[in-house]
């Protein structure tokens, strides 16, 4: 991995001045890695300098472009800007990623809130990410997050490998950090290989970016091969608040060996690799592999962790409305399973109660065909 | 030592059906089945000759939904509306890995059993039994067939017919892995909702089939090698032998060339 580029972030903004005050009051390590432009100044050097560009959405204040007439000559947001950069780009010496930065995020993924669809919003409009403007977790949060993304991009290499599957392999196994030495290694890239990485000719033309879009916004976005602490707590059968509590007092020195360290490691949270978890337990289970009713007591009565078990010895995290997990953690028989539009194959089964299903239309209509008789039975139910 | 079956593939097999058959399972068989396939993932991380007890327990048995009386085809209905519990232990151990550097199939070194259960739903809080039976695999010493079930006759029946202390018959079958015998059970229960055509172009169906298809093909080339090189009656030299341990694992059987499974 190479860490000894220093991230650049291009940010093109129509009020470059209000943002270049905002940067310059973030702490220096921080504001180093920011280059604020008007979209009129940015030059060809600007983007070669780049790992990331960060395009505002709304650009009404840029007068030039407002007085520009013709079809082909005004830039109506941008997004547009971002696809005309992006392929300015293409022929750079260097992979550049790009992301748009709005306050209008809502406007984009309207009806749905932006937050949690921010990976689909990003795959829509063929661009890496999207930031708010006004994150609310934070003005630095944000900035540090913008900038762990342009590091992955100084991670990717130049070229990547072509027509050499053996390198290809080596290749990706290295931004994930996969240590081949490791008894789960060979487990986990059969679950990596699962989730359809790009590793060939998508791949090639774009400098490995494809690579990074798909960690970004088909890896981290769903559990799969990673875990967070959310389907932690289900495969461990305990509760999440629970789960949160443990993991500062020794759970998380447990699972340390089997975090994930690879590409984008600090842009979503902590994850787990879902066979690393598998071999911890099976480790600390004897070497073997204990039910649910075996692990808990494991866990809370000899290694002491403050978990507290579910009722329901294989839970399953639920969704919301807003596609978000709720915060408990329900039996299967409590719930339905739905289809969400982009959820990949290769993800865990996505969940929702079956009191959200029957409570909001559009949850309803995710229902899969095979739970939808349990849907059906219970809205009778209600009827009559 | 008994057979060797590749793990990615019945890993493969318990996933497939998980998503084939989900409506006709109980809810609680996405997390019965979950687990089922990561203790045995977890195979690959012992060592060969460790025996491990790789199970659908009692205390958390496969369920199926209940069949209204599906269990007549053409839209018919049968006098109970009853429903299925599967359990199996088989002891296994990995394979040690010759030529390749990782370990990718287990080997059944002990017990390999898979119960089935009928229970009557009669809506009372306990479960009426309707029947069971076992698909289980012999030993070498055993006096049945390799490839067998029997009624009834589980541990501590004391009840006629088939008490424990009779375990004949021992019927020929030639499903035999967990999920083989859930399929079976599943095509017996809902006869008609298993076989419809919309479940049978379904991907997981597709990748099932191809599973299974190559299993049974080999299980029948293996018989109709038995019942070609036998010196007498075929059944007694079939009741007496075992399949190669590499037979499910082998890449070379091809029915277009019976030099590859006939014996010379």
């Amino acid at each position: 991995m190479d860490t000894t580029k220093c991230p650049t972030v291009l940010v093109l903004d129509d009020q470059a001045p209000l943002l270049s005050d905002e940067i310059n009051n973030l702490p220096p390590d921080l504001a180093k890695c920011f280059r604020v432009r008007g979209p009129e100044e940015a030059t060809d050097a600007d983007l070669k300098a780049a790992h990331l560009v960060l395009v505002d959405y709304k650009l009404d204040e840029w007068k030039e472009n407002n007085t520009s007439s013709g079809l082909c000559k005004y830039v109506p947001n941008g997004l547009a800007l971002t696809a005309i950069l992006q392929q300015r780009a293409i022929s750079s010496a260097h992979p550049v990623a790009f992301a748009i930065h709005s306050a209008h995020l809502p406007e984009l993924t309207d009806p749905l809130p932006h937050e949690p669809r921010l990976h689909l919003l990003s795959r829509i409009c063929n661009i890496d990410w999207a930031f708010e403007k006004d994150d609310p977790r934070g003005q630095e949060i944000k900035y540090r997050q913008i900038v762990s993304l342009a590091e992955a991009v100084c991670q990717l290499p130049d070229a990547w490998p072509r027509a050499d599957g053996e390198k290809t392999r080596a290749k990706a196994q290295k931004l994930l950090q996969i240590n081949e030495a490791l008894p789960w290694a060979v487990q986990t890239w059969s679950d990596v290989e699962r989730a359809r990485p790009p590793l060939d000719e998508l791949v090639q033309r774009v400098h490995g970016l494809l690579f990074l879009r798909w960690v970004l916004q088909r890896v981290l976005s769903y559990p799969c091969f990673l875990l967070d602490e959310t389907w932690l707590a289900a495969r461990l059968a305990v509760t999440r608040a629970s789960l949160r509590d443990a993991l500062p007092v020794g759970l998380s020195d447990l699972f340390g060996p089997v975090e994930y360290t690879g590409i984008l490691t600090a842009f979503r949270g902590k994850r787990w690799w879902r066979m690393g978890v598998e071999y911890v337990l099976w480790d600390i289970g004897g070497k073997s592999s204990l039910g649910a009713h075996e692990l808990r007591r494991l866990l809370i009565e000899k290694r002491g962790f403050p978990l507290i078990p579910t009722e329901s010895l294989h839970p399953v995290v639920c969704l919301d409305t807003d596609f978000l997990p709720l915060e408990q953690l329900y039996d299967p028989s409590e719930a339905v399973r739905i289809l969400p539009d982009d959820w990949p194959p290769y993800a865990e089964q996505a969940w929702t109660t079956i009191q959200v299903a029957l409570g909001d239309k559009r949850m309803n209509g995710l229902v899969i065909e095979a739970d939808r008789p349990r849907l059906d039975d219970l809205e009778q139910a209600e009827v009559q | 030592m008994s057979i060797q079956l590749s793990i990615t593939e019945v890993c493969e097999e318990i996933r497939h059906l998980r998503d084939a058959a989900s409506d006709l399972l109980d809810p609680s068989a996405y997390g019965v089945l979950s687990e089922f396939e990561r203790s045995l993932e977890a195979i690959a991380w012992t060592k060969p000759g460790h025996a491990t007890d790789w199970k659908l327990s009692r205390e958390q048995p496969l369920k199926t939904n209940v069949s209204n009386g599906e269990f007549c085809c053409n839209n018919k209905r049968g006098a109970h509306n009853c429903f299925a519990k599967i359990t199996s232990i088989w002891s296994i151990t990995p394979v040690d890995p010759v030529r390749r550097q990782r370990i990718t199939a287990f080997q059944v070194c002990g017990k390999a059993s898979v119960h089935v259960e009928l229970f009557d739903e009669s809506g009372m809080e306990k479960e009426h039994a309707l029947g069971s039976w076992r698909i289980e695999l012999g030993d070498q010493s055993a006096p049945g067939c390799y490839f067998h079930a029997q009624i009834l006759a589980e541990k501590d029946r004391t009840d006629r017919p088939f008490p424990h202390s009779l375990d004949v018959p021992r019927l020929p079958c030639y499903l035999f892995t967990p999920m083989a015998v859930t399929e079976f059970v599943l095509g017996e229960l809902f006869q008609d909702k298993w076989k419809s055509p919309q479940r049978q172009v379904l991907p997981a169906i597709k990748g099932w089939a191809r599973i299974q298809r190559s299993r049974m093909l080999k299980i029948f080339l293996w018989h109709i090698r038995q019942s070609q090189s036998a010196p007498g009656s075929p059944w007694v030299h079939l009741k007496a032998s075992i399949p190669d341990a590499d037979w499910f694992v082998r890449n070379n059987l091809d029915l277009k060339r019976p030099e590859s499974f006939l014996k010379n």
